[in-house]
């Protein structure tokens, strides 16, 4: 478990063709929101469609939640794709327990 | 991972019995016995809840709470504070600081427990 | 849970503690007032008391109680540390310890330290004058209540912006719920949530909505809730399965169409086909001439639909309905504090304009533009609270109608009231005051300006007189006008009866204005009889203070066989007035700004013409002066230069010389006292920015004062001159 003082720690960048590929590991939460709302945001502008691993979070709370909401609303209100290839047990309850399916079972990859 | 509790009071007796209430419950505990001790333990170790007594001595209660909110890594730290009846004053101080929840003393094990549990589960 | 070692660690820290506390009683006798000894004996009941209350032992807390607050009310100055008080808390010190003591031996003390402990608390209450302190239950927010409720509850929530930032996380609700019953259908929005790119990531807007079910009372649910209440809407209803979501929608109707059936259907209570079944069902029944059975009752006895959601319906409807009523919405307001609102909406014009002044003077550039803007501000309030006492002269008005007509009748004249300028407003207070006067000219022009069909006729005139009720905003003030087309003033016989009256020397000639106007001396009648109408010959000199003492003026018009006009004008407020200040010497002045024309400045040589003749030639047009040193007393000016403010009132103009002009403000009228009241000349008082007093000048009554013939002179040079 990381301290928190590394939460929202690294993620990785790697380029599929130019689509920017996010990958969250450790916390997604109120801690780490602001500065993983701005790397969000980076992508984003990229104008790529975003992908994002999610199989590594260890902890996912509200604020989390929110942003990933807020994520998916954006990216159906710009017509981005957004795609969640993986999510980590821890997170895939939280967001049960909100009843958010929006981020359900990762599709099927090629 | 087990959820850590600390608690900040000057009485450790009082420390004692909640620490055993918690552990029995499931949670982890660190213990202060006021502002500045708990300050000083709150230095890189994930804390998922703070109960702290208002009347303390050496930093009081509110200060401490107020205190908290500045660590960036313990700012969203939900914090219970520990009120006598007499003194919605300091309740409201406390509120105003940061500090939404409130177990007024003296209370029964259970009733900490009651409120604990609203906030974080063990 | 084992206390054994944590018992022992209180026996140990009590003792301790009650150590601490008899030493610091015995130090604070030598200085009664040493804060730290106070507030560490205060400390001592009140770990105590926390200790014991953790361990249950209540008979501890129960007594320390009332020490603690002693306690706390002797560190806060309450009152101070007597011998007496220092004894009898050494002696509650002992008592505490024996009643740790003994609970951490047994749970259960003896009797007799229980009335120990009721002996004591008796004799602290008795030495700190109180009443004895209440059992203090151990509280903390929401304890569960007795009575069940239904098994089903619909939970919304919406969250407020800093529940995360304090640590509130919505999963843990829902997670604590989880360990009171069964969570489910749960729902998370971000409706409320802003844009991506305007979000702030630690705040939360969050919607959830779920559905609970479990065998535990309101309170309870509800009390899940106690740490974020202040933060967010909670909404907590009784779900019934399986109208839940029905209702839910019904609640949520739209406020449009408020026909039941479109609500239910709306709402997915029924289908449509079923609705029109049921339509059709209900004009059948009126068809066959029985009372149609309601909607509602219809649906529910075919079994479409459940009686509570008739009945939420239904509710709804009134609901919506009710919404539309109150949409032209008017709010009832006590005239007290409306009161209250305006006089203290003039202390902020006086700080206001304070501020300004001083912003000036101290020339402090972005000061003065704030205190501009403030000013502003404070104009737009002013203006605002104001406009709350405004109301149309309408409805007075119209009261008028069923006068006119009945008074007609009884004096067999036809009469027509012609109203017009009924949405003029006017402050609440003055429409009050002013129905009276009005009354008065009213009946005036019936009884005696206008005359029989039959001397009309004669006369040339049609048969149906008309009266005409008038008002409407001109610069600055209320102008109401009650005009008749009648038989005017009959100047002869006023004049006979002022003669009569010693009010004219035999030989005089005035004019035929003037004698118009001596109708308005202290009780002058030329009525024959006292007709019922007018009263006791309660004559026009009462209409003219009453409309004086509303700050108004009353003026009149007559043309022989034409018909007569009465004036009023009334300023627009009583309370607060834009003024033009002016000095003369140290002394202030305050002219109400909506007199104001224009200002000019008096070279010498004009001084000596103004001297001499009262007029100052103004673009070819003479303007009659008026000296307020003269006026005033004040003596000689010994300034180089005078100014004049040139004011009109009505058809008047009149040039007012000053010594100094100092600019436009807005300020308070305070009224004069008793004293003082009826000085002419003088309308009130105010104080200014710098606290100095300025009187505020009351143009008519000035002009009437300094120089009764001159003010008619007035009138004359000015109709010579049109």
């Amino acid at each position: 478990m990381g301290a928190a003082a590394t939460a929202m720690g690294d993620y990785l960048d790697a380029t599929l063709g130019n689509a920017p590929r996010l990958a969250f590991t450790d916390e997604l939460t109120i801690y780490g929101a602001a500065q993983a709302h701005r790397r969000l945001q980076d992508a984003l502008a990229t104008g790529q469609p975003l992908t994002l691993d999610l199989g590594q979070v260890s902890e996912l709370d509200s604020a989390g939640v929110q942003l990933l909401l807020a994520l998916a609303r954006e990216c159906d209100a710009i017509e981005q794709p957004l795609i969640i290839t993986a999510l980590s047990d821890t997170a895939r309850a939280v967001l049960d327990m909100l009843g958010v399916t929006r981020f359900s079972a990762p599709p099927a990859t090629t | 991972m087990a959820k850590t509790i600390m608690i900040v009071d000057d009485s450790a007796s009082l420390r004692q019995v909640v620490a055993i209430a918690l552990k029995g419950a499931g949670y982890e505990v660190l213990e202060a016995c006021d502002g500045k001790d708990a300050l000083a333990k709150l230095s890189g170790q994930k804390i998922n809840l703070i109960i702290s007594d208002v009347n303390m001595p050496n930093m009081d209660g509110i200060s401490f709470v107020k205190a908290v909110k500045q660590l960036p890594n313990y700012k969203f730290t939900p914090i219970i504070m520990l009120t006598t009846e007499s003194q919605e004053s300091k309740k409201q101080e406390g509120q105003a600081a940061g500090a939404k929840a409130w177990v007024v003393k003296p209370f029964k094990p259970d009733q900490m427990l009651n409120a604990v549990s609203k906030l974080v589960m063990p | 849970m084992d206390l054994y070692p944590a018992i022992q660690m209180f026996l140990a820290e009590s003792r301790e503690l009650l150590e601490q506390m008899e030493d610091a009683l015995l130090r604070l006798e030598a200085d009664p007032h040493d804060r730290d000894l106070l507030d560490a004996i205060f400390r001592a009941a009140h770990t105590i008391k926390g200790s014991a209350g953790v361990f249950g032992y209540d008979p501890v807390v129960h007594f320390t109680h009332g020490v603690e607050s002693v306690l706390d009310r002797l560190r806060d100055g309450e009152f101070a540390l007597t011998p007496t008080l220092s004894a009898l808390l050494l002696r509650c010190g002992d008592h505490m310890g024996a009643l740790v003591e003994a609970c951490t031996a047994s749970e259960t003390p003896p009797t007799e330290l229980i009335s120990v402990s009721e002996t004591l608390a008796a004799e602290l209450a008795a030495a700190t004058g109180d009443t004895q302190a209440d059992e203090t239950a151990a509280r903390s927010p929401a304890e569960a209540e007795t009575t069940a409720g239904p098994a089903r509850w619909r939970i919304e929530l919406e969250f407020g912006s800093e529940v995360l930032r304090n640590g509130m996380d919505p999963l843990s609700f829902l997670r604590y719920l989880e360990t009171l019953g069964t969570v489910r259908d749960v729902r998370t929005s971000i409706a409320r949530l802003p844009r991506w790119s305007d979000l702030d990531p630690e705040a939360c807007a969050l919607d959830v909505e779920l559905l609970f079910e479990g065998d535990v009372p309101l309170a309870t649910i509800d009390g899940v809730f106690d740490f974020v209440r202040d933060d967010c809407a909670i909404r907590i209803t009784p779900a019934e399965h399986p109208d839940a979501e029905t209702l839910a929608a019904i609640a949520d109707y739209p406020a449009q169409a408020p026909r039941l059936g479109e609500i239910l259907v709306g709402s997915q209570a029924v289908s449509d086909d079923t609705l029109r079944a049921a339509l059709a069902a209900q004009s059948a029944q009126a068809e066959a001439g029985a009372p149609p059975r309601p909607l509602g009752e219809i649906l529910v006895a075919e079994g479409a639909t459940s009686p509570a959601v008739v009945e939420a319906a239904l509710e709804r409807q009134g609901q919506i309905k009710q919404q539309k009523g109150q949409e032209s919405r008017l709010i009832r307001v006590d005239a007290d504090k409306l009161d209250q609102l305006i006089t203290l909406v003039g202390e902020l014009v006086i700080a206001g304009s304070g501020i300004n002044a001083k912003a000036q003077r101290a020339g402090l550039a972005d000061i003065v533009e704030s205190a501009e803007t403030l000013a502003r501000l404070v104009e737009g309030v002013r203006d605002s609270a104001l406009g709350l006492r405004m109301v149309q002269i309408g409805p007075t008005f119209q009261r008028f109608q069923r006068v006119v007509r009945d008074v007609s009748r009884e004096l067999g004249k036809d009469i027509e009231l012609e109203i017009t300028g009924g949405d003029t407003e006017l402050d609440k207070s003055v429409v009050e005051r002013i129905g009276d006067p009005l009354m008065h000219l009213v009946r005036n022009a019936m009884d005696h300006g206008i005359e029989t069909p039959a001397a009309r006729a004669a006369a040339g005139k049609p048969a149906r007189a008309r009266l005409r009720l008038h008002a409407c905003h001109d610069s600055g003030s209320i102008v109401i006008d009650v005009a008749d087309d009648g038989a005017g003033l009959n100047t002869e016989k006023i004049r006979a009866k002022a003669i009569e009256r010693g009010l004219l020397a035999a030989g005089a000639t005035p004019s035929e204005h003037e004698i118009h106007q001596m109708i308005f001396a202290a009780g002058f009648s030329t009525a024959d009889a006292v007709s019922n109408l007018s009263g006791r010959g309660v004559g026009m000199d009462v209409v003219r203070s009453n409309i004086e003492a509303l700050r108004g003026t009353i003026e009149l018009e007559s043309r022989a066989g034409l018909g007569t006009r009465v004036r009023i004008r009334l300023p627009l407020t009583l309370a607060i007035i834009d003024g033009f200040l002016v000095g003369l010497g140290n002394a202030r002045y305050v002219l109400p700004l909506d007199v104001v024309e224009e200002c000019l400045e008096l070279s010498p040589a004009e001084r000596l013409a103004v001297g001499k003749q009262g007029f100052l030639n103004v673009r070819g047009e003479p303007l009659p002066m008026l000296r307020l040193r003269e006026v005033f007393q004040l003596g000689e000016a010994d300034w180089r230069r005078e100014n004049v403010v040139v004011v009109r009132f009505g058809a008047l103009k009149a040039g007012i010389v000053v010594d100094e002009l100092l600019g436009e403000l807005q300020t308070v009228i305070k009224p004069l006292g008793k004293l003082f009241a009826f000085l002419p000349g003088i309308s009130g008082s105010t104080i200014l920015g710098t606290g100095e007093v300025a009187l505020i000048l009351d143009v008519p009554g000035l002009v009437k004062r300094a120089d009764p013939p001159r003010g008619q002179s007035l009138a004359t040079a000015q109709s010579a001159l049109s």
